[in-house]
């Protein structure tokens, strides 16, 4: 139906009582492979993700589970039309703004990994002081703008497949990712800034 | 399309790739408690489904039914229309509609202006029960309200007729009943007699019980608001009864050899409905008439026209055919 076009991320519930369309949903939710596959192979996407939209990081893991779990239980209801990480990006998001309004916290992006560096290692400790600026730099700028960064540009998503996440069309995506990165060129230059006048 | 990242900004996105990662422990406690989620709820959405598709079947058969029960009784009542205009000339109909419940009303009055005079017993039927007057206003006048009815656009004429007078004219129904017998008025209206007496007594009301008159005139007016929608029952481009009608008249015409009816039928069904649903049957029963009339230049005339502008008609090929043993 929406091959064509920019197909929405969730189609809405089969019409009542419509054959043709519940006729489409039955054979595109059949395609939806099992949570156990979907898991395997989406797992970390999600986990991403939800850290990017601003769920705390010690409740990140939760998060990821509901988004399973809601995937599994309404599977009939949802319908891929277009990529599947599209349709986990639609649940990932309406689940991430819940943890976020239940934690009732200022955005705050995922924190430092858990598990702490390794001794003597420069060049890790160096990446992540590297990951932690660009962190920073995406939680200062809004949800639309960085989650076209994010999978445009983080998670190497092709572009019409991020328009499709983001249910907006392609152009949209372009400006956004554009504007996004200009944004944060401008707070890494911020950041060197004061380090600079921190250590002269 | 897009721009490649600039150094520093690629240099970051990659350092954040490799440090943003779950580690195996949590992909396995994530999926672990997952599987644990999902054994516990067997998916209870797909139960709700799996009930209320039949509840949702069953609710749009039934809006389907309700439907189709409405626009059937409409049809019915367009086609009953359509027929009280074939009996009269088409623009003479509407206007004989419109006044036909306004003289109703006033020979009702009439009627019960004489009949106080004359029996004063029929005050008391008012006067004892006001609740069944009211109770009956709105049913003692099945025909105005059947004409109040959008729906029904002109269906009044075919019932109101037969039942009214036998002559079937519309002057008859205000003529009929005179004054001193209320059974002309029992006639004109349906079948129960104890609701056809009070008829006469909201009339009477206005000098026996104020109530009955007020109840009787809100019943009347819908009539006359309603009139001017009935002249135009259905604007539907797609099928208007009384398009079929007059072209089936034409077509009765042409049947019966009737070619000078026919052609003045197909002319007026031309005139009234411009590029209507039957126009290339039209113009193919019209060449036909001028054709069986002798009027064999008009007919080749209008088969060349016909031909010219409709090439790909599925009727070019029996117009080929009209006023072809002539040539």
């Amino acid at each position: 139906m929406h091959h064509g076009s920019i197909p929405p991320v969730l189609a809405p519930p089969a019409a009542l009582g419509d054959p043709a369309s519940r006729a489409h949903d039955g054979q595109q939710t059949a395609a939806l492979p099992a949570v156990a596959e979907l898991f395997r192979d989406h797992y970390e996407f999600v986990w991403r993700l939800t850290g990017r939209l601003g769920v705390p990081a010690a409740v990140v893991d939760d998060a990821v589970q509901d988004v399973f779990v809601v995937l599994h239980q309404r599977r009939h209801e949802f319908a891929v039309r277009g990529s599947v990480r599209a349709l986990l990006y639609g649940i990932t998001r309406r689940v991430a703004r819940r943890y976020r309004e239940r934690a009732a916290r200022h955005v705050e992006l995922v924190d430092d990994p858990r598990e702490p560096a390794g001794p003597g290692l420069d060049e890790e400790l160096a990446r992540r002081q590297a990951a932690a600026v660009l962190r920073d730099a995406l939680a200062g700028i809004d949800e639309d703008k960085r989650m076209a960064f994010v999978l445009a540009d983080i998670e190497g998503m092709p572009m019409p497949e991020v328009a499709e996440c983001l249910e907006i069309n392609l152009n949209t995506a372009y400006s956004r990712v554009r504007v996004a990165r200009q944004l944060l060129q401008r707070a890494i230059a911020r950041h060197h800034a004061r380090a600079h006048r921190r250590t002269p | 399309m897009i721009e490649p990242l600039d150094d520093e900004l690629r240099r970051l996105v990659g350092a954040l790739r490799e440090v943003d990662r779950p580690g195996d422990a949590a992909r396995a406690s994530t999926w672990a408690a997952i599987d644990a989620r999902l054994a516990a709820a067997p998916t209870p959405r797909r139960t709700a489904a799996r009930v209320s598709w039949p509840l949702a079947a069953l609710a749009a058969a039934l809006v389907l039914a309700l439907g189709l029960a409405a626009a059937t009784a409409w049809r019915e009542a367009e086609r009953a229309g359509v027929e009280a205009v074939d009996q009269h000339s088409p623009d003479s109909t509407p206007r004989a509609v419109e006044p036909r419940p306004l003289r109703a009303v006033e020979t009702s009055r009439s009627v019960t202006g004489e009949r106080p005079g004359e029996s004063p017993q029929s005050e008391s039927p008012g006067a004892a029960s006001p609740e069944s007057i009211q109770a009956d206003a709105p049913e003692s006048l099945p025909h105005p309200s059947q004409l109040a009815s959008p729906e029904s656009s002109q269906p009044d004429s075919p019932e109101s007729h037969p039942h009214s007078s036998p002559t079937g004219s519309p002057e008859s129904l205000a003529h009929s009943p005179p004054p001193g017998s209320p059974e002309s008025l029992v006639h004109s209206s349906p079948p129960g007699s104890p609701k056809s007496r009070p008829d006469p007594s909201p009339p009477a009301s206005p000098e026996a019980s104020d109530p009955s008159g007020p109840h009787a005139s809100p019943g009347l007016e819908p009539a006359r608001p309603a009139s001017p929608s009935r002249r135009r029952p259905a604007d539907s481009p797609s099928l208007r009864p009384e398009e079929v009608a007059s072209f089936q008249r034409a077509q009765a015409a042409l049947a019966a050899g009737r070619y000078d009816d026919a052609l003045d039928a197909l002319d007026a069904h031309g005139r009234r409905f411009a590029g209507g649903l039957f126009e290339e049957e039209r113009q193919v029963s019209r060449a036909t008439a001028l054709c069986k009339l002798g009027r064999v230049d008009a007919a080749r005339d209008a088969r060349r026209r016909f031909l010219r502008e409709r090439p790909g008609s599925h009727l070019a090929e029996r117009m080929r055919q009209i006023c072809r043993d002539d040539e």
